[in-house]
């Protein structure tokens, strides 16, 4: 078995520690179905888990919040993984005052540096909207599709604290970002 | 014009750009809409606006393409006035359209 490195980043906890009170996951392999096919399917399973939690929890306003970030995570895993065994996997863990939401996916190693970079600074910023004005300015500049405003807006807009790690494996890298909902407030970051 | 995606609509008429139903493309397929943008903005309106009142979901991708495309292009055309139509239905909408005032001074955000 390969040694693998491990970076933690912001308030990471393993979902195996996690003291939950309810459960529920989906796991995929990421070569199993098209990747439009996949895109799809990750809109109802968002809205499904928007669905279902607000039921449960009989709170309204966590449905369109765990909407977004569920589809965002899993946007972000879809378009990252690498054609392979690698799992797209998502969990959603229930806590008394918040909900943890797990994604792993797998990326080519030689691209996650970048992504840390940015993952770095976008918890050490004392303030988002900044970060997301420059983000959009810098898009436009450069042509470039990708500006990260997902996390971003999860961040920024829909109160949730995100987490990550990175489980380096040669070539591939396992990447777990959990998100944390809190279900007394939102805790909005600006 | 008209645009019918799998799950949402545009429309653009006398300056009027609406956006209706779910808009969450993957990212490589909002080409089309910016091509929507790019005409709407090489026509050089006086003013415009943007009706999303029906529009229930918009990913990061969507929301990327909007201020890019439209938003901060638009910012660029002197004398150029926005006005972003939304609905307090929606949550994303509350939480996240205000924040798209940073990039374009005049620019009015009504909720309704």
């Amino acid at each position: 078995m390969s040694e693998s490195a491990i970076t933690i980043l912001g308030d990471f906890a393993e979902p195996e520690l996690v003291d939950f009170e309810g459960l529920l996951s989906f796991t995929i392999k990421a070569d199993y179905i098209e990747k439009e096919k996949l895109w799809k399917s990750k809109d109802l399973t968002a809205e499904f888990l928007g669905n279902f939690w607000r039921q449960l929890l009989d709170n309204e306003d966590i449905k369109s919040t765990l909407h977004f970030v569920c589809a965002e995570l899993m946007e972000n895993a879809v378009y990252h993984s690498v054609k392979s065994d690698y799992l797209v996997m998502i969990q959603l863990c229930f806590k008394s005052d918040e909900l943890l939401v797990y994604v792993k996916n797998s990326a080519k190693t030689e691209k996650v540096e970048d992504f840390k970079s940015f993952v770095r600074s976008l918890l050490e910023t004392e303030n988002l909207q900044k970060l997301f004005v420059q983000r959009m300015k810098e898009a436009r500049k450069s042509g470039t599709r990708k500006s990260q405003v997902g996390l971003i807006t999860i961040i920024k807009d829909r109160g949730a604290k995100l987490s990550w790690k990175f489980e380096q494996k040669a070539d591939i890298t396992l990447i777990t970002t959990m998100a944390r909902i809190s279900l007394k407030r939102k805790d909005k970051q600006v | 014009m008209n645009i019918e995606g799998d799950a949402y609509r545009l429309t653009w008429q006398d300056n009027v750009i609406s956006l209706s139903g779910k808009l969450s493309l993957m990212l490589e397929d909002y080409a089309e809409l910016e091509s929507v943008f790019e005409k709407i903005i090489a026509s050089k309106p006086s003013n415009l606006v943007l009706d999303i009142r029906n529009l229930e979901y918009l990913n990061s991708s969507g929301i990327k393409t909007i201020c890019v495309s439209l938003i901060l292009e638009a910012a660029d055309i002197e004398g150029l006035g926005m006005k972003i139509l939304c609905s307090n239905q929606y949550t994303w909408q509350k939480e996240t359209v205000p924040t798209f005032e940073d990039l374009m001074d005049n620019m009015e955000i009504f909720f309704e």
